[in-house]
């Protein structure tokens, strides 16, 4: 069990969203139906904040530890994704209070489905152990599929509910298919003994040289030691070459559940008709915050499970699937979001255009021997990413009154003289996920393809392949931009057509220009926020450190995998 | 032998049961045909030594999940005249060539994987393995954490069905 | 294994008497059928409409309720079976789950979730 004292305290984060969130149901409950919900978003945002600041607080920067006997991690990495998370969950909660009374579905179990999937979601990201992970994933995913179909009068809601429950469901029936084929190839579930065994027997397997199975072994003792039947690790022990692909197999199942889950194409079908129908500030949060999720616990999962040589760049290697998958993200992402009239389809398809960009930094960590210093542009890239599109998201929720809903193009004409502030916000938004400074996104983007470059300046074969996809990137973004101005443009070069009722609720407004604000000074003043993305992802517990190489002495994984940094 | 025969009869009933879900007109048909392919299910877990899993497979999926299946059925309440008799159109002659893909890549792959020394070694599992007890040892002293998070888990589960199908809401 | 065997035997052995009961009666009983024995059982009344009725929603939320707590019960039985063994840790495991648990049903509760309308 480790350190009670330090599990009970490492998890307060989580416990404390949840118990939030169970404060709230239990407030909802005991109350008359008809008393307005909205104070509960205030319950809310002051829970994301006591979360962000517990998870803050107790552990000092720069360690990292295993609590649970290896079954999470309290790291850098953790902890800035946490506070990412929060703030996401706390601008949505200060969105939607208005659109909830608007569309009549004023009801506080929105407020507790956002602090359950944000709790969701820390774990995930906190996960050491895939067991963790697909719980933390399951969390997450049901609440947001809830707050997807909230909106039940509205029969479009309950379609994005639906088309996102089915389809996600099936990718986490496959998520669970490769977790299993991998603990069969490996016998464990725990992410930094796969590392080892990857790394060691699976790989040397691969190449031929059978004999060498002591790795294996070795995750036999681990599990031994974490208190599993001793004679089940011997029987662990015995697996060897054969599983070889077996355990390519259950990665590879692996990577397309997270493929589907941060909508990378061509696994993004769900994600147009999802962000049409869903109500749009849960939009903001799916957009946002569970594509960063995903993405967050997919550079955990491949930095410390699946980093060994061979498995990166061998003939299977994920270097080139994330390389087919950054390519066709972007490429498809940009062009199909060129020729929609719906905003929320545009944005929709533009979220799938801004998974393939991190998926590029993905690629640069693979050609560089899994150097995942390269990596941290992907966390900025995902701050600023998050905050523009919960902004822009919460533009059109604050615009849309119930029966006019803010979809379209012209919806916006003219918003930009009559709410000059809105406008202005919203086209602060749009430039950063344009990447245009000097918004935030422009960093991120430039960070992301930088590490590209670099990774591709250290030569080695496919460092053409990696030019290429930055060249195809930078060209398909200029494309981009083009719709992402369309909006400025109806913002403020057409007359308006429509009147927006005033609304009594401040606080979405509130969260809009503190989405603005955040963009502009993360766009002008990035140097804070690339220092603790660059300490974060250098702290990242778990890994084997910096380029990883197999040597017979290779650290065991200590029980549950705990490794102390610094 | 005895082993291979059972497991052999179950896996067959398996495939096959599983096989006429699919087939079976009548979605009810295809319910009591995924009940029979859970019980063969059951008897390899049995043979697995997983006995708690296979109790729990027969409880939850034979029992309480296909009450829901059922519920679902009736609630769609799809006609006889509904129901169209398949046609293999570009899309299922697309995923038909995909899912035998699938299933040769998988299937090749475990091949490998048994044919290698990777066979497990049945005799060294001690004879409580499976059983209620280690599960409950594991539940509670490492997997405590994902113990308490599935309590989490199946909240937001409740809460997500009220939210999702409570009439007067 | 071996120890399971008593459990296919009943199972093979409950099968066949089912299916020898059936098929008794079926190649046994007596067999006059005319039209008005054929007809739906309605108490004598006409049969009319159709009798595949659209199912409520409330069904559906008794079946997820249902389940919900069925699988709470199967995470508790490997708890029960050593909770003893652990003393005051094995309580407070089981007090946090329930706990949790316990606030989901009173939130249903309050709800209407368990109410029939």
């Amino acid at each position: 069990m480790g350190n009670p004292a330090f599990d009970i305290l490492s998890i307060l984060p989580f416990a404390v969203a949840c118990s939030f969130g169970m404060l709230i149901l239990l407030l909802e409950v005991f109350q008359r139906q008809t008393a307005s919900r909205s104070y509960l978003a205030g319950i809310a945002v002051v829970g994301f904040l006591l979360t962000a600041f517990v998870s803050g607080s107790f552990l000092p920067t720069g360690t990292a530890r295993a609590t649970f006997g290896g079954m999470a991690w309290i790291d850098g990495y953790t902890q800035i994704f946490t506070s990412l998370f929060c703030l996401a969950g706390a601008l949505t909660a200060m969105i939607a209070p208005r659109y909830l009374q608007e569309h009549g579905a004023d009801r506080g179990e929105f407020y507790a489905l956002l602090l359950f999937s944000v709790a969701g979601m820390i774990m995930m990201v906190a996960a050491a152990d895939l067991v963790v992970f697909f719980v933390a994933l399951e969390i997450m995913s049901i609440a947001v599929y809830a707050l997807a179909a909230y909106t039940r009068r509205s029969k479009l809601s309950s379609e994005a509910g639906f088309k996102y429950f089915v389809l996600g469901a099936f990718a986490s029936a496959i998520l669970l298919y490769g977790i299993a084929l991998v603990y069969g190839a490996t016998g464990t579930t725990n992410l930094a003994a796969i590392g080892q065994a990857f790394g060691g027997d699976v790989a040397r397997g691969a190449t031929g040289d059978a004999a060498a199975m002591s790795t294996l072994a070795q995750n036999a003792i681990v599990a031994a030691a974490r208190g599993a039947d001793v004679s089940v690790a011997a029987v662990i022990g015995n697996t060897g070459a054969g599983a070889v692909p077996l355990a390519i197999l259950g990665a590879t199942l692996i990577l397309i559940a997270f493929s589907f889950k941060i909508a990378a194409v061509p696994f993004h079908m769900w994600a147009p008709d999802a962000y049409t129908g869903a109500p749009t500030p849960v939009v903001g949060f799916m957009a946002a915050a569970v594509k960063a999720a995903g993405v967050a616990a997919l550079f955990r999962v491949v930095s410390v499970a699946l980093f060994s040589d061979s498995f990166r760049g061998g003939e299977y290697g994920w270097v080139q699937i994330f390389f087919a998958l950054a390519l066709l993200s972007m490429v498809v992402g940009n062009l199909v979001a060129l020729v929609q009239g719906n905003i929320k389809r545009m944005l929709a398809y533009s979220s799938v255009a801004h998974a393939g960009y991190m998926l590029v930094a993905f690629t640069a960590v693979g050609f560089r021997g899994g150097d995942i210093s390269m990596g941290s542009g992907l966390v900025f890239y995902l701050f600023a990413y998050t905050i523009a599109t919960i902004g822009a998201f919460g533009v059109l929720s604050w615009l849309g009154s119930r029966g006019m809903p803010c979809d379209n193009f012209e919806d916006l004409d003219g918003v930009g003289y009559r709410y000059p502030w809105i406008g202005l916000a919203m086209s602060i938004f749009m430039l950063s996920a344009a990447g245009i400074p000097p918004a935030a996104g422009f960093i991120g983007k430039f960070l992301v393809f930088k590490s590209a470059v670099a990774a591709s300046a250290a030569g080695g074969p496919g460092s053409g392949l990696l030019i290429f996809l930055v060249v195809t990137g930078i060209l398909v973004s200029v494309a981009g931009v083009y719709y992402y101005l369309r909006v400025i443009v109806h913002l403020y070069m057409k007359k308006a057509t429509r009147e927006v009722p005033e609304m009594p609720y401040g606080a979405a407004r509130w969260a809009i220009v503190i989405c603005a604000v955040l963009t502009l000074a993360l766009g002008v003043l990035p140097g804070k926020l690339v220092n603790s993305s660059e300490q974060a992802v250098g702290q990242m517990a778990g890994r084997a450190d910096g380029v990883y190489q197999q040597s017979a002495e290779a650290p065991l994984p200590t029980p549950g995998g705990i490794r102390l940094i610094r | 032998m005895a082993e291979t025969i059972f497991f052999i009869v179950f896996a067959l009933g398996a495939l096959g049961f599983s096989a006429a879900v699919l087939i079976a007109k009548n979605p009810i048909n295809s319910a009591v045909m995924l009940v029979c392919s859970f019980f063969c299910l059951a008897g390899i877990y049995v043979m697995l030594s997983a006995t708690f899993m296979a109790v729990i497979q027969i409880l939850v999926y034979a029992g309480a999940i296909m009450v829901l299946f059922i519920f679902v059925l009736m609630l769609l309440n799809i006609r006889d005249d509904e129901i169209e008799a398949p046609r293999l159109s570009i899309h299922q002659g697309i995923a038909i060539l995909a899912g035998t893909g699938i299933f040769f890549t998988i299937a090749l792959s475990i091949a490998a994987w048994s044919g290698s020394s990777s066979r497990v070694a049945h005799d060294t599992m001690s004879d409580t393995f499976g059983t209620v007890e280690p599960i409950g040892d594991q539940l509670i002293t490492s997997y405590v954490l994902p113990f308490e998070m599935a309590a989490i888990l199946l909240l937001v589960g409740i809460v997500g069905a009220v939210v999702v199908a409570k009439k007067r809401f | 294994m071996i120890d399971h065997i008593a459990i296919l035997i009943i199972f093979i052995f409950a099968s066949i008497l089912g299916a020898t009961v059936v098929a008794l009666s079926v190649f046994f009983g007596p067999k006059n059928p005319n039209r008005w024995k054929k007809t739906v059982y309605e108490s004598g009344s006409e049969p009319f409409g159709d009798s595949r009725l659209k199912l409520d929603i409330k069904f559906y939320m008794i079946a997820i309720s249902f389940i919900m707590f069925d699988v709470e019960a199967v995470f508790l039985i490997p708890w029960a079976v050593v909770a003893k063994k652990y003393g005051l840790y094995g309580f407070a495991v089981a007090f946090v789950f329930i706990t949790i648990l316990a606030i989901g049903l009173v939130y249903e509760w309050g709800r209407g979730g368990l109410e029939w309308d």
